[in-house]
């Protein structure tokens, strides 16, 4: 399968994304994840940083991530250790 | 969440979490019901289960749906399949179910009617699954996985992606309820990794989705086994989601954690839905998986498994105990993560 990642994440804000995604039916989360994917590199690319934060991330979920689920991402991130106050 | 919305059952199902056969004298009204949707609404709960007892008895379901769905939830169905004729399926599709979550434990007639102590039950049970498919609404089997009929899962799987299920819902058996009066049911350690084993063969292959209720030991079976895209593109991980991605009403408007982690958070009557959610040391304490006690504090899958704080809950009253039913080894859970 195509690799999903193009530049390196820190790994805590990887596994948070991973942990927030899982729940949801793979039907909904497929194209979600490959645009969160590449809009959180894109955020990080812009700030010329190295790997993938979680700053870069929150951004993503924002801008890609339809109200609805959302929060729902949001609150799940946040329960692993990702949110914008960190 | 998942919203009781009765106690009466026409079944007596042994495993019942909530001991379900008669009415609850004080069940909530139709207004009080659909009072709890509304404050779910706007918790911002997106998915409403709708079950028991057995909800199809209950008159105003359809009603309760539709309210649901205008109060921005998706509404789906947990239930026996007995009722669920072409006209009720038709009404509740109408109305905006959008799936239904069939029990259906064997494909062996008499594993799932002796189990469910009724003859027929199995038949009706399909029937229903069936009704849904002929008026569009989506459905899934959610077999309850005993040691009577673990061996048969392989061949209810393949039956439910012959009925066109969207999803097979295993749940594994918690002595909760009038469960733990039947402990004769309790799969054995070798039982649950089999069962385990055979969800990553079929889901490695199958398009159909698999859950897995009650046996978290599932996910970190799964990010051992399989690479990482394949999990990405493929799995889903559905426990233990009590108090932080999940909650549950029961038919007295008694509110806890999860159907099968009966610790009551409060009534519904009392306290908004919304306080609850956000103000409950017990849920506070659910999401922070740092609070831990045990093997399940020290592991390192214990924020995408923790262990079934339900079976916790049972065997010792603290539903932050480890897992009692947990075969990981120390050095299985140093090396995760």
């Amino acid at each position: 399968m195509a690799e999903l990642k193009s530049m390196p994440w820190d790994e805590r804000v990887w596994k948070a994304l991973k942990a927030a995604i899982t729940p949801m039916p793979p039907f909904v989360r497929g194209k979600a994840l490959k645009k969160i994917i590449a809009a959180s590199e894109e955020n990080s690319r812009r700030r010329d940083s190295e790997a993938v934060e979680a700053q870069d991330l929150i951004k993503a979920a924002r801008e890609n991530v339809r109200p609805a689920m959302l929060q729902v991402l949001l609150q799940s991130l946040a329960e692993h250790g990702v949110s914008e106050h960190l | 969440m998942s919203f009781g919305i009765t106690s009466e059952c026409d079944l007596k199902c042994p495993h019942c979490y909530s001991d379900s056969g008669e009415k609850d004298e004080n069940e909530l009204s139709t207004d009080e019901a659909k009072d709890v949707i509304r404050q779910a609404g706007e918790l911002g709960v997106h998915l409403l289960i709708l079950d028991g007892g057995e909800p199809t008895l209950r008159k105003d379901l359809p009603e309760l749906v539709t309210h649901a769905r205008d109060c921005g939830i998706r509404p789906v169905l947990g239930s026996n399949g007995m009722s669920l004729s072409l006209e009720l399926a038709g009404k509740l599709k109408n109305a905006g179910c959008e799936a239904v979550a069939i029990s259906l434990d064997g494909i062996n007639v008499k594993t799932h009617d002796d189990f469910r102590g009724a003859e027929g039950a199995w038949a009706k049970a399909v029937e229903g699954a069936r009704n849904c498919a002929r008026v569009g609404m989506g459905f899934q089997i959610a077999p309850l996985v005993h040691r009577g009929n673990w061996t048969e899962l392989p061949a209810v799987a393949a039956f439910a992606k012959e009925l066109g299920a969207g999803a097979v819902e295993l749940f594994d058996f918690v002595a909760a309820g009038r469960g733990k009066q039947h402990l004769e049911y309790e799969l054995d350690t070798e039982q649950r990794r089999g069962v385990i084993a055979d969800i990553i063969k079929w889901q490695r292959s199958d398009d159909i989705i698999y859950r897995v209720i009650g046996l978290p030991q599932y996910w970190p079976a799964v990010e051992r086994e399989v690479p990482e895209d394949e999990i990405l593109a493929r799995f889903v991980r559905s426990c233990c989601a009590a108090g932080s991605r999940y909650i549950t009403v029961l038919p007295n408007g008694d509110v806890i954690p999860c159907m099968v982690l009966q610790v009551k958070l409060g009534n519904i009557r009392e306290i908004d839905l919304k306080t609850i959610w956000h103000d409950s040391p017990e849920l506070k304490a659910l999401r922070n998986r740092d609070l831990l006690k045990g093997k399940c504090g020290r592991c390192k899958y214990r924020y995408v498994c923790g262990g079934a704080r339900c079976k916790a809950y049972e065997k010792t009253g603290d539903f932050l105990t480890e897992d009692p039913t947990c075969w990981f080894s120390e050095e299985e859970i140093a090396e995760g993560g």
